[in-house]
C-alpha cells in the first residue's frame, strides 16, 4: 500500500499511540481527551470524529462495568493508530471475557413502553465501525480491535512518481466531504505540488459541491502549470461527470499509472 | 457537564450543557428522578448546548420518558439537538420514540 510521506499531512502509519488507565468509570474523561487528540490530528469529518469518539467510550463503559464489573480491578490500554487510511483502534484488558454474540440487538423499532434500555452500547460500536473484533485469551486478555474505513484519504506521492500526488476518496462525495477535499487540494497546491491525480475508485456518489472543489482545483494547479487528473471512476460517478460537461475539463484515465504517466508523456485519454 | 432545572408556568425546563458520558449520565438521572419523586412530571429537557451523548444517557432518558407518562400523569420531550446527536438518536430509533422540538419555545409550548 502507498505511504504517507507528505509531512504534515498525516499521522504516519506506523506511529501508534497509547494509553493505560485504571478500568474505573472516573477515567473515561481520560480516555475521551486521548481519542479527541488522536483523531483532531486528523482530517476527518466531524461525523467520523463523532464515530470515533462514541464507539470507543462505548467500548471502555463495557469494559469497566462488565469484563471488570465491581468485583475485578485492573487497567484499559487504549492503542489508536492509521493503517493505510484505516483508523485502527484497540482496546485491551484482562477482565472477564464475554460472547458479543449473546448480546442481542436492540429492537430499534419497538415502542417507548417495550424499549429494551440496555445492548445500545455494543449497537452503536457495530454501527459506528466497519469492523469490531474480539478476541479473548486467558493469558494475554481481552482485546477489541476497531476499525473505521475513512471517508477521504489524504494525498500520498504516487507509486509511480514521487512528483505527483494522488489524492484518494472514498464514499459519498457530498457537501461535508467535499469540503475536506477542497482542505487537502489546497494544501497540495499552497506547497506547488500542481501535479495532482485524484483517485475516484472508492467513491460511488459526487454532488454538484464536490464537483465546483475538482473544477476550482483544475484551475489553480495549471495556472501553476500543472493539472488535476482523475482516474478510476466508477459507471454512475462518470456518468455525472459527463452530464456535467467535466469529461471535456478533465483528463480522466482508468487508472492511476496512465494518469500519471500522462504527465510526463503528455498523452490523453 | 452542567444540569440547571427551572420551574415554568407549564412544565420544568432541564438545562443540559457538555458532555454526557456514563459520570454524567448517572447526574443526570438523579436530577430527573429526583423531579419526577418530587411530583414534577411535565419535563422539557433542553439539550442545544449538549455536544455529546452516549448510551448511559439515552438509556436515562429512555426511562425517564417511560416513568413520566406511567398513569398519563405526564410527558417528556427534547429540544434543540445539534446534528451529530441527532444522527445518535436517529441510529437507535430514538427519533421514533421521543417527541424533538427544533427550540425550547416549541417544545414548552407543546404542554
Amino acid at each position: 500500500m502507498r505511504q504517507c510521506r507528505h509531512p504534515g499531512l498525516s499521522v504516519p502509519d506506523d506511529k501508534p499511540v497509547q494509553l493505560t488507565v485504571p478500568a474505573r468509570t472516573e477515567y473515561l474523561a481520560q480516555i475521551a481527551a486521548f481519542i479527541d487528540d488522536f483523531v483532531n490530528q486528523l482530517n476527518l469529518t466531524d461525523r467520523e470524529k463523532y464515530a470515533v469518539r462514541l464507539a470507543v467510550d462505548e467500548a471502555a463503559t463495557n469494559i469497566i462495568l462488565h469484563a471488570y464489573g465491581p468485583d475485578l480491578q485492573g487497567s484499559i490500554t487504549v492503542t489508536c493508530s492509521q493503517r493505510n487510511g484505516d483508523l485502527v483502534i484497540t482496546l485491551h484488558d484482562h477482565g472477564r471475557p464475554f460472547d458479543p454474540d449473546a448480546v442481542p440487538p436492540p429492537d430499534i423499532h419497538a415502542p417507548l413502553e417495550q424499549r429494551p434500555e440496555g445492548g445500545l452500547g455494543l449497537y452503536f460500536m457495530r454501527q459506528l465501525m466497519d469492523k469490531v473484533q474480539f478476541e479473548f485469551d486467558p493469558q494475554a486478555g481481552n482485546t477489541l480491535t476497531m476499525i473505521r474505513h475513512r471517508q477521504l484519504i489524504r494525498a500520498a506521492p504516487s507509486r509511480y512518481a514521487e512528483d505527483i500526488f494522488v489524492v484518494e476518496c472514498r464514499g459519498r462525495l457530498d457537501a461535508a466531504v467535499a469540503g475536506h477535499l477542497e482542505a487537502e487540494l489546497r494544501v497540495l497546491l499552497g506547497e506547488n505540488h500542481s501535479r495532482i491525480v485524484v483517485d475516484f475508485g472508492q467513491v460511488h456518489y459526487i454532488g454538484s459541491s464536490g464537483l465546483r472543489v475538482l473544477l476550482v482545483a483544475g484551475k489553480v494547479a495549471r495556472a501553476k502549470g500543472g493539472d488535476v487528473k482523475l482516474c478510476c471512476l466508477v459507471p454512475q460517478v462518470l456518468k455525472v461527470f459527463r452530464l456535467a460537461g467535466f469529461d471535456l475539463i478533465f483528463d480522466i484515465f482508468s487508472d492511476e499509472r496512465q494518469a500519471v504517466t500522462s504527465f510526463r508523456s503528455g498523452a490523453t485519454p | 457537564m452542567e444540569i440547571t432545572t427551572k420551574e415554568l408556568k407549564r412544565v420544568h425546563l432541564v438545562t443540559l450543557k457538555g458532555r454526557i458520558d456514563h459520570e454524567a449520565a448517572r447526574e443526570l438521572e438523579q436530577t430527573l428522578m429526583q423531579l419526577i419523586d418530587a411530583g414534577y412530571y411535565r419535563l422539557v429537557i433542553d439539550m442545544s448546548e449538549v455536544n455529546y451523548i452516549s448510551s448511559a444517557g439515552l438509556r436515562v432518558l429512555l426511562a425517564a420518558r417511560k416513568a413520566v407518562r406511567r398513569w398519563n400523569r405526564g410527558d417528556m420531550c427534547l429540544a434543540g439537538l445539534q446534528p451529530l446527536i441527532r444522527g445518535t438518536f436517529d441510529l437507535v430509533g430514538f427519533d421514533q420514540i421521543f417527541d424533538i422540538y427544533d427550540d425550547v419555545v416549541d417544545a414548552v409550548g407543546s404542554f
